[in-house]
């Protein structure tokens, strides 16, 4: 079984780096996306397993990537995650996305989430 | 019997009546300026038709000269009662004053005198006898010199009445023309008949003016009731028209100007003298819609931009067309008043308002850009710390654990101040809206005992929850915004508790309520700070609480949250022992709509 495939898209570079050390430790390959307008492109050439989408975005937002996967069938198996501030906006995106994390994201707490959503466990 | 009833008689009998009449109905209406005068007229009149009547009627000369000396007691004044009325008619009440009187009414008073004592002198009448060859009985005599002052005082004063309204008429605007005319066709009217009684033959001595007086009554009182010429007096008008602050121009058919009130002459910088004649053109400046304005045959209202004496104005502009009686157009009202200060305090508050409004959505995307730009780099310490104290860099020694662990407890405590502060600011923005929609009191509960139960553990105190079973399953509400509530109060209360209880309390206080009650057994809050513990940033501050945080806002945004759900919240605070903060919520039977802004 190859090793599943995570897709960051974050433009906080900092922020990026943690998801990429915790989404690693939970057993994922990981590619960061730091703009919107390059996510799809991105998105449809890996067809990561799992997305952490950041919403607010710089060019295209978050949203509206959301909005692209779930239109999209290649990328029907890709689970979403979505990282958002605004705990308002999160709930209105609940039904869309697999699962929404509220900032500050928990180090541990997305490792644990990570691992659940691998597609071999 | 000392007069016996003839025909001619008759029309100085109904006279009496008229003017008996006139003059009560006059007196009805005596509050009108005027109308007092106008009775005092008609009485006078009245006495001289009624004298006049029993004259006609004596069979002998000294019944007949009694009610001739009658007569004479009210009509050498009557002339001076008219001038009176013409003065107040036309707004000169300013010449009545005692002293003219006084003097007005000296030689009507010698007159009468003399009447009285005639045959002392015979000054006014010279061989006054009964006349013999009418069909009717009248004292007729030769003219004494007196009686020439007599009725040369009285032309004087008549003639200077009737020049007085002349005046008037020709300085009154349309309106008023025809109520002096009303007055100026009474004047013809008793000047015609008396030229006729003194200087002609025609009437054989037989005196009309009575007669004429009465008609004259009559017109006089048409105009009463027809022009209201004593309620609304043109001078009257006038004055309003002077002191009026719009600025009101009359012009003829032809929009040429006839009249400029003094607001008027002052607001286009024109002396009326200069204006007369002038096209409108001339103050207005021409332009296609105001031309329109002074076309139509109806009234026009509007407000108008205007350039006026150089400066750049916004005018009312009331224009009423003056029709005459035969439906033509005679002139046009033009009342005019300057807009451009409220119109400039309108256009303030329209731009205020944007202000403000763009001040709100400024508010309102800072708060989401903050919020954003506040807890990313918070999550970012979080996080790397975290993973510090996980050992994802390597192994650390207990010493550096201990250090990511104090950092960890730093950026939550940052955390948690930002989303109170941002929270707060909200609310203050106005763009917290509450749900209303059905949710399980039970499991929202068990939600809030487990998040707190930890903290409550970790301070060693008792946490006891309990929920009364009249408490429905189901109630409707923002369980999100009620459980903030809830752990708001439970927070502050194992703040300030150092050993005891913390507990909670579901109860239905009546049907329409239900309330959650939080209970301490802390430091309590003093009575005089328990009128601001509610206000943002408060807090009680003396000695026993200086090594606890916080900034003041838990509570603040406790009861603004109580207040969006329509609820109350209570305090009930012993120092020393504790306190309970009870929210009370309205229960909701019905699902609303789901209102609210997004950020």
């Amino acid at each position: 079984m190859t090793t599943p495939c995570a897709l960051i898209i974050e433009d906080d570079v900092a922020l990026a780096e943690i998801f990429t050390l915790v989404l690693q430790e939970a057993g994922y390959d990981t590619e960061t996306v730091y703009d919107g307008a390059l996510a799809m492109e991105r998105l449809l050439a890996v067809v990561p397993e799992l997305v952490t989408l950041d919403l607010n975005l710089p060019h295209l937002s978050g949203r509206d990537i959301l909005q692209n996967i779930r239109a999209n069938e290649r990328l029907a198996h890709t689970k979403v995650m979505l990282v958002t501030a605004n705990a308002v906006i999160a709930e209105t995106l609940r039904e869309a996305s697999d699962l929404v994390l509220v900032k500050p994201v928990s180090p541990a707490q997305l490792r644990d989430l990570a691992k659940r959503l691998r597609p071999d466990t | 019997m000392t007069f016996s009833f003839t025909i001619y008689t008759t029309p100085m009998f109904l006279s009496a009546i008229v003017s008996g009449a006139l003059m009560l109905w006059s007196l009805q209406r005596r509050t009108s300026p005027g109308a007092i005068w106008f009775a005092l007229l008609m009485f006078s009149t009245f006495v001289w038709a009624l004298g006049y009547f029993f004259e006609l009627n004596s069979t002998s000369y000294v019944v007949a000269q009694f009610w001739s000396k009658v007569q004479y007691l009210t009509v050498p004044g009557a002339v001076i009662i008219w001038l009176i009325l013409v003065l107040t008619y036309t707004g000169q009440e300013k010449h009545i004053t005692p002293r003219n009187l006084a003097f007005l009414f000296f030689i009507p008073a010698a007159t009468i005198v003399l009447a009285w004592t005639n045959e002392y002198h015979q000054w006014l009448w010279i061989n006054p006898r009964l006349a013999t060859d009418v069909p009717f009985n009248t004292v007729i005599f030769e003219h004494g010199w007196w009686y020439w002052v007599n009725t040369g005082y009285i032309y004087t004063v008549f003639v200077l009445s009737t020049i007085i309204l002349i005046v008037s008429y020709s300085r009154s605007i349309v309106l008023y023309r025809r109520q002096i005319m009303v007055l100026l066709i009474f004047s013809g009217i008793v000047f015609l008949s008396n030229v006729i009684y003194v200087f002609g033959n025609i009437t054989a001595g037989y005196n009309i003016s009575p007669i004429t007086f009465s008609v004259g009554g009559i017109v006089v009182a048409w105009g009463l009731f027809r022009y209201r010429i004593f309620n609304v007096m043109p001078i009257a008008a006038d004055l309003v028209v002077d002191t009026i602050s719009d600025a009101v121009i009359v012009v003829d058919a032809g929009n040429r100007i006839l009249n400029l009130n003094p607001a008027a002459e002052r607001f286009w910088g024109y002396k009326l003298a200069d204006a007369l004649g002038l096209h409108i053109e001339k103050l207005t400046g021409s332009w296609a819609k105001l031309a329109e304005f002074f076309q139509t045959d109806a009234s026009v209202y509007g407000e108008v931009p205007l350039i006026v004496q150089q400066e750049p104005k916004t005018i009312e502009l009331h224009i009423t067309p003056i029709h005459g009686r035969d439906g033509w157009l005679n002139a046009r009202l033009v009342v005019v008043r300057d807009v451009s200060v409220r119109k400039k305090a309108e256009q303030a508050l329209v731009e205020a308002r944007n202000q403000a409004l763009d001040a709100l959505r400024v508010r309102r995307q800072l708060l989401a850009n903050v919020s954003h730009e506040l807890r990313s780099p918070l999550g970012t310490i979080l996080g790397f710390a975290e993973l510090l104290e996980g050992g994802t860099f390597g192994e650390m020694s207990p010493k550096q654990r201990d250090v990511a662990g104090k950092i960890i407890d730093s950026a939550n405590y940052l955390t948690a101040l930002v989303d109170d502060l941002l929270y707060q600011a909200q609310i203050e923005a106005g763009v917290v809206a509450v749900k209303a929609e059905p949710f399980d009191v039970r499991t929202m509960i068990r939600r809030v005992e487990e998040k707190m139960s930890v903290l409550v553990e970790v301070k060693g105190l008792e946490f006891q929850v309990d929920i009364d079973d009249a408490v429905p399953q189901t109630l409707v509400g923002d369980t999100l915004r009620i459980q903030q509530i809830l752990v708001n109060l439970i927070n502050n209360a194992i703040k300030y508790t150092a050993e005891g209880t913390v507990a909670l309390r579901v109860y239905c206080p009546d049907d329409r309520h239900w309330a959650l009650a939080v209970r301490d057994t802390g430091l309590g809050i003093p009575a005089q700070a328990q009128n601001y513990i509610f206000d943002a940033f408060r807090q009680v501050d003396d000695d026993k609480r200086t090594n606890i945080h916080g900034v003041g806002l838990g509570l603040s945004i406790v009861k603004q949250l109580v207040m969006l759900m329509d609820g109350t919240i209570a305090l009930n605070s012993v120092e020393g022992r504790g306190s309970t903060f009870t929210v009370t919520l309205p229960v909701l039977a019905t699902k609303p709509v789901v209102t609210g802004e997004t950020l």
